[in-house]
C-alpha cells in the first residue's frame, strides 16, 4: 500500500515541478503562448470532463459557460470596475447559476442522452444569438475590449508570457485537487454513468448528483472563460459560445482519455501544439483544415483506443512501475 | 401486520390498463409470490411500488407511511430493495466495485459486502467485470446488489427467469436464507414451481386485475387462475 502511494506521488511531483518550473528557461513569447494554451485547454477540458466523462453527460454546448464567465469578467471590470482577480470567482459562479437554470429541467424531466447533447448545443446556440442581437449590451458581433489595466495579480493584465502561465496552471492545479478530493461523489458519478436505472435502485439521487456535477463542471470552465478574456483581452460571441469551442474540449477529453485525471492534459499536450501548427502552416491558405486532421485522430483514437491514449500509459505504468515497487 | 400496503393501484399506459385497481398486502417476513401471465401487470406493479413508474391513481403504503409517487431513489433509502427482470449492471466495473459503490449509500461496510458476495455465491467472480459474467451469475449479482442496501422488503423480479432447474434451486436456497434472515420478499414469477417451493401465499395478476389470492396449493386449483394460465376449455 505505502509503494503504491509513493508512486503516485512521485510522478505528480515530477509534474508539478517541471509545470512550475518551466517558465525559468525562458522560452520564446510564442512557446510560452502556446504552453498557455495547452494548459488552458487542459483545464477546460478537465472541468468538462467532470460531467461529460466521469458522470457520462455528453454535452457539446460547454461554450455556453466558457462564454458566460468570459462576458461577466468583462461586464464586471468595465461596468462595475471590480478586480479582475476577484471577477474569476464570480464568473465561474454565474456560469454555475446559469448551469442549474439550464440543467435542473433537463436532468429533472429525464433529458438523457442525445436528448441532452441536442439540449445543450440548442443552449450555446441561444446564447451567442442573443449576444450578437444585444448589441448595446454586448458589443454585438463585433466583441469587446479588456481596458489596459495597472498590471499585476490583482488585476490579472501582465505585460510578458509568464505570469500569464503561472496563473492557468494554478487554476489547473485547484482544479485537480478538487477531483481528486471528490472520494465518494465521483463514485456515485461513475454509478450514474454506467446505469442510471441501477443508481437509483441502490439508493443514489441522480439528478442531484447530476446536476452537481453540471454545477462543478461548468463553475471551472465559467472561471477558465475569464481567465480568457484576461489574456486575450479580446473576445466576441463567435468565439465565447462557438461549437468549436465546446468541441475542443470534448476532442481533447475524448482524445487524452475523459474518465482519467490525466487524459485531458495529455489530450491538451498532444493535440494544442498540432493545432497551432497546422493553423499556421495552413490556415492562411485552407481555412479550417487542422479540424480535418483533428478529425481524422479522433476517429483513429475511438477505434483503437476508445479510453483515450491515457489508458496506453496506464498499462505501461502498471507494467513497469507499480511491479517494480 | 402488513409492511406493505398496495390499495386501488391503478396504471394505464394509453389505452391499456397496466393495472386496474389491484389491492394487495405484503406481511412482514412473509415470501409472498405475484404470478400471472405474460403482459398481467407483475413488473408494472414492481414499478409502480419502486416509483420507476408513477401510479394514475391508487396509493402505497410503507411502514404507514405513503410513498406513492416518491423518486426510485428514496424509495430505496427507506428500505425497499428491488432486482431488474433484464438485468442491469455497471458493466464496465467488476461486482465488487459494483457492490462497493451500491454500499456506498446505506453505509454498508465492506465486510457485510463480502459476506453478500459469499451468500449468493460470487467469491470466485468477485475481480470479474460485471460484463463478463453468466446469465446465472448476473442474476446473483442482482440479487447481491439488492442485499447490499440492507433491505426491511426485497422485491425480486423473475430471478429464476432463463435458468436450469437445478440453477433455479440453487437459487431459490439462497431467497430462502435471506428470508430467514429477517427481509420480507414479494417474488415476480411465471414459474409455479419455484413458487409452490418457497411462498407462504400467492397473488395472481390477469390483464391488471387480481383474481385470486391465497396459499399457493389452494391458487393453483382457482377456476378462473386456470382460465387465465390455459384458457377456457381447461376448465374442469
Amino acid at each position: 500500500m505505502k509503494s503504491l502511494k509513493l508512486n503516485r506521488i512521485i510522478p505528480i511531483t515530477l509534474i508539478l515541478l517541471i509545470g512550475y518550473l518551466i517558465p525559468i528557461i525562458q522560452l520564446p513569447p510564442y512557446i510560452m503562448h502556446v504552453l498557455i494554451l495547452v494548459i488552458m485547454w487542459a483545464y477546460l477540458s478537465t472541468a468538462w470532463s467532470i460531467l461529460g466523462g466521469a458522470a457520462g453527460q455528453l454535452s457539446l454546448g460547454h461554450a455556453t459557460f466558457f462564454g458566460t464567465g468570459a462576458y461577466t469578467a468583462y461586464f464586471l471590470t468595465v461596468w462595475f470596475g471590480l478586480p479582475p482577480l476577484t471577477n474569476l470567482l464570480v464568473s465561474g459562479l454565474t456560469a454555475s447559476l446559469l448551469s442549474v437554470v439550464i440543467g435542473y429541467p433537463c436532468f429533472r424531466y429525464g433529458l438523457r442522452g442525445v436528448y441532452f447533447t441536442l439540449a445543450t448545443i440548442a443552449f450555446t446556440e441561444i446564447m451567442k444569438d442573443l449576444f450578437i442581437y444585444l448589441r448595446e449590451l454586448t458589443g454585438g458581433s463585433l466583441g469587446v475590449w479588456m481596458p489596459v489595466l495597472p498590471e499585476g495579480i490583482i488585476t490579472l493584465y501582465f505585460l510578458g508570457k509568464e505570469a500569464y502561465y503561472y496563473v492557468i496552471t494554478t487554476l489547473y492545479v485547484v482544479l485537480m485537487i478538487i477531483i481528486n478530493l471528490m472520494g465518494r461523489f465521483r463514485e456515485y458519478l461513475t454509478a450514474i454513468r454506467e446505469d442510471e436505472d441501477v443508481s437509483a435502485s441502490i439508493g443514489i439521487n441522480v439528478t442531484r448528483y447530476k446536476l452537481l456535477a453540471l454545477m462543478i463542471s461548468s463553475f471551472f470552465v465559467g472561471v477558465g472563460g475569464a481567465y480568457y478574456i484576461c489574456y486575450f483581452r479580446y473576445i466576441n460571441p463567435y468565439v465565447a459560445f462557438g461549437l468549436d469551442t465546446s468541441l475542443q474540449m470534448v476532442l481533447i477529453g475524448i482524445f487524452g482519455g475523459m474518465y482519467s485525471f490525466w487524459g485531458p492534459l495529455i489530450g491538451s499536450v498532444i493535440l494544442t501544439p498540432i493545432g497551432e501548427y497546422l493553423r499556421i502552416t495552413l490556415g492562411g491558405t485552407y481555412v479550417g483544415s487542422h479540424l480535418l486532421i483533428y478529425g481524422l485522430l479522433l476517429i483513429l483514437i475511438i477505434r483503437f483506443l476508445p479510453k483515450g491514449i491515457y489508458s496506453i500509459l496506464e498499462s505501461v505504468y502498471s507494467k513497469y512501475l507499480v511491479r517494480g515497487g | 401486520m402488513a409492511l406493505l400496503e398496495v390499495r386501488n393501484l391503478s396504471k394505464r399506459f394509453g389505452g391499456l390498463w397496466a393495472l386496474k385497481n389491484v389491492s394487495l398486502d405484503i406481511n412482514d417476513g412473509e415470501i409472498l409470490g405475484i404470478i400471472g401471465p405474460n403482459g398481467a401487470g407483475k413488473t408494472t406493479l414492481f414499478n409502480c411500488i419502486t416509483g420507476y413508474y408513477r401510479p394514475d391513481s391508487g396509493k402505497v403504503v410503507f411502514q404507514s407511511r405513503d410513498i406513492t409517487g416518491l423518486p426510485p431513489f428514496k424509495i430505496a433509502q427507506l428500505g425497499i430493495a428491488r432486482t431488474f427482470q433484464l438485468t442491469k449492471a455497471f458493466n464496465n466495473l467488476t461486482v465488487l466495485d459494483n457492490l462497493r459503490i451500491a454500499a456506498l449509500s446505506r453505509g454498508t461496510s465492506l465486510n457485510e459486502v463480502l459476506e453478500v458476495i459469499k451468500l449468493v455465491g460470487l467469491e470466485g467472480k468477485r475481480n470479474s467485470l460485471a460484463s463478463s459474467l453468466t446469465i446465472l451469475e448476473r442474476k446473483r449479482l442482482e440479487l447481491a446488489r439488492a442485499l447490499v442496501i440492507k433491505p426491511k422488503l426485497l422485491l425480486l423480479d423473475e430471478v429464476m427467469a432463463g435458468l436450469k432447474p437445478h440453477e433455479a434451486d440453487e437459487l431459490l436456497d439462497v431467497v430462502l436464507r435471506i428470508n430467514k434472515s429477517g427481509v420480507t420478499i414479494a417474488i415476480v414469477e411465471h414459474v409455479m414451481r419455484t413458487i409452490k417451493k418457497v411462498c407462504n401465499r400467492v397473488v395472481v395478476l390477469d390483464f391488471g386485475v387480481k383474481i385470486s389470492e391465497g396459499p399457493p396449493e389452494e391458487v393453483i386449483r382457482d377456476e378462473k387462475v386456470i382460465k387465465a394460465y390455459l384458457g377456457e376449455e381447461f376448465v374442469a
